[in-house]
């Protein structure tokens, strides 16, 4: 009887197999990649799973531009395959390149926090795949996996706060340059 | 270029720009109804899908609530189904005897009380209670026009009946359909957002949502009003002794749906079964000052609690909407315009906040 009940959910019966089919095939590479983002490091396989069945995963050509400069944020992207730059006054004469990232970096995390602008463009550099988690998927994944929620916002808080920290010791460096970097300036003529 | 100049040619632009975007948003939106008008003459099919999607709104919450106490979204969708399942089973159980008293009473008033005889009554309450009426000719007219409206009335109850069919197949499309909904919803919404080229893929994740958020908290809350207009509308009915105060109170909460007319049109039938059963007009006081405190309750407790900030639609569309969604659809077209107009005026403002803030929309990438 066992038997039968198995064949009858298995993915080969239409009706049944679509209703109750495994959806996580495929999801396992998606997976192991999200493991290794510092964001998704502490999560089970089981949350990484939830996680998984949420991202987009979007494909960009060379030089297509993945969000603007002060458009509204909706979420971060994690590099899975290619490259991406991070622009500040992008296709103007001011144009300036903030950083390169490569797979495994992730970037526009704070879209995930808060309903703002984007603060820089984001382009592809060269065929380019990312994963997007997007904030509209959160309210209703805290709602459904509380634990998951306090995870993944408690982590997100470490990142930034080690990031605000490295932020106060750079300002603090520059300050204390800051005289002797102008005294240069001035000495030169 | 002069400056001032060059922010009137900006202006000008952006003008120009939001004319073009919201002409084509038009276009779009003219191409929707066209094929919404489509599908309402293949109409088994669309009522049980709205009314599916209203349903599977209502009830998401529910789900997620089972779901997070552990139980994946399959089970917890059958479980909600089979307890709304058992309650509606459990309460025509319960109510059944009650509302096949209703239409035993109903039927042997039809059979005791013809519409000639029902419009004789109404002569003699009318002569009665406004003799001056008599010498006027008032009367005939007014017996007459009520003639002309209870023989249409009794016409289109008729042409209600070959819907009976439609209304079993509803009924078993209704419930597969918001398995699915509520199974399924979260899954189509990704692979609809998965086709949109990328350079639309953030505005319509964010369109979605917002929509998604003031569409839900309307519809709950709207449908949540007229659950409680009526339970108080069947429970101030009985207290007053009314016929058919089961039937009449559960309208005049579905009526409550529709703004502004509602509440009135639920009160009418109550008032004219009152009167013609107590054969008093002044039968029909109790029940209008009934109506009013329900109203009273509506607008000072019910409404402000539970609508609170929802979407709002000015009283002209309101209007306009009903006549038109009652013309081309009928009674459900009545009752579904308005969550309908709600639908496509929250797209059009957040079609207007995107255009606002997302280059891709005015033209730009």
């Amino acid at each position: 009887m066992k038997g039968s009940w198995r064949r009858v959910m298995a993915p080969s019966n239409h009706l049944w197999g679509n209703i109750f089919k495994e959806k996580n095939e495929g999801h396992r590479d998606t997976r192991i990649l999200l493991k290794k983002i510092p964001l998704f490091a502490a999560l089970t396989k089981s949350e990484l799973k939830e996680i998984v069945r949420l991202i987009h995963h979007r494909q960009y050509r060379n030089e297509e531009i993945i969000f603007w400069e002060d458009e509204p944020g909706v979420g971060m992207y994690v590099i899975q395959k290619g490259a991406v730059g991070i622009y500040k006054d992008y296709a103007k004469a001011e144009q300036k390149e903030l950083v390169r990232l490569e797979p495994g970096d992730f970037f526009g995390e704070m879209a995930l926090l808060e309903d703002d602008f984007r603060s820089a463009t984001a382009v592809a550099l060269g065929e380019t795949d990312l994963y997007g988690l997007t904030h509209p998927n959160l309210p209703d994944l805290f709602l459904r996996k509380p634990q998951l929620g306090v995870k993944l916002l408690s982590t997100l808080a470490n990142i930034l706060a080690r990031r605000l920290r490295k932020t106060n010791q750079d300002l603090q460096r520059l300050e204390k340059n800051l005289p002797a970097a102008e005294a240069k300036e001035k000495t030169t003529p | 270029m002069n400056p001032a100049r060059e922010g009137r040619s900006v202006v000008i632009n952006f003008n120009r720009d939001l004319i073009f975007f919201l002409f084509k948003t038009g276009l779009l939106l003219l191409g929707l109804l066209a094929t919404f008008w489509i599908l309402s003459y293949s109409g088994m099919v669309l009522t049980p899908l709205i009314l599916a999607i209203l349903l599977s709104i209502l009830l998401n919450p529910l789900v997620l609530i089972l779901e997070r106490r552990g139980l994946n979204r399959t089970t917890a969708v059958v479980l909600i189904l089979a307890a709304l399942g058992i309650v509606l089973a459990a309460a025509l159980t319960l109510l059944a005897p009650i509302i096949a008293r209703e239409f035993k009473t109903l039927s042997g008033l039809a059979q005791h009380e013809t519409p000639a005889t029902l419009l004789d009554k109404l002569k003699n309450l009318l002569q009665r209670y406004l003799p001056w009426l008599k010498n006027s000719g008032l009367t005939t007219q007014i017996v007459s026009r009520a003639e002309k409206f209870l023989y249409s009335l009794l016409n289109q109850s008729i042409q209600l009946l070959p819907g009976i069919i439609a209304v079993a197949i509803a009924l078993v499309l209704i419930p597969f359909m918001t398995f699915f909904l509520l199974k399924d919803g979260r899954r189509l919404k990704k692979s609809f957002i998965q086709v949109l080229p990328n350079r639309y893929f953030e505005m319509t994740v964010s369109l979605l949502h917002k929509i998604d958020l003031q569409l839900g908290s309307y519809i709950r809350g709207q449908m949540l009003v007229s659950l409680c207009i009526g339970i108080l509308a069947i429970t101030a009915l009985a207290i007053l002794d009314v016929p058919y105060f089961l039937l009449i109170g559960s309208a005049a909460g579905l009526a409550n749906m529709i703004p502004y007319f509602g509440p009135i049109v639920g009160a009418i039938p109550a008032v004219i079964l009152n009167v013609i059963a107590k054969g008093a007009l002044g039968a029909a006081l109790p029940v209008i000052a009934a109506f009013l405190l329900i109203r009273f309750i509506d607008d000072t407790l019910v409404s402000p609690n539970i609508l609170g900030r929802s979407l709002k639609i000015h009283p002209l569309l309101v209007i306009i909407v009903i006549f038109t969604g009652g013309e081309m659809f009928g009674i459900m077209g009545l009752l579904l315009c308005i969550p309908v107009t709600g639908i496509i005026k929250v797209t059009i403002q957040e079609l207007i906040w995107n255009f606002k803030h997302y280059r891709v929309l005015r033209g730009g990438d």
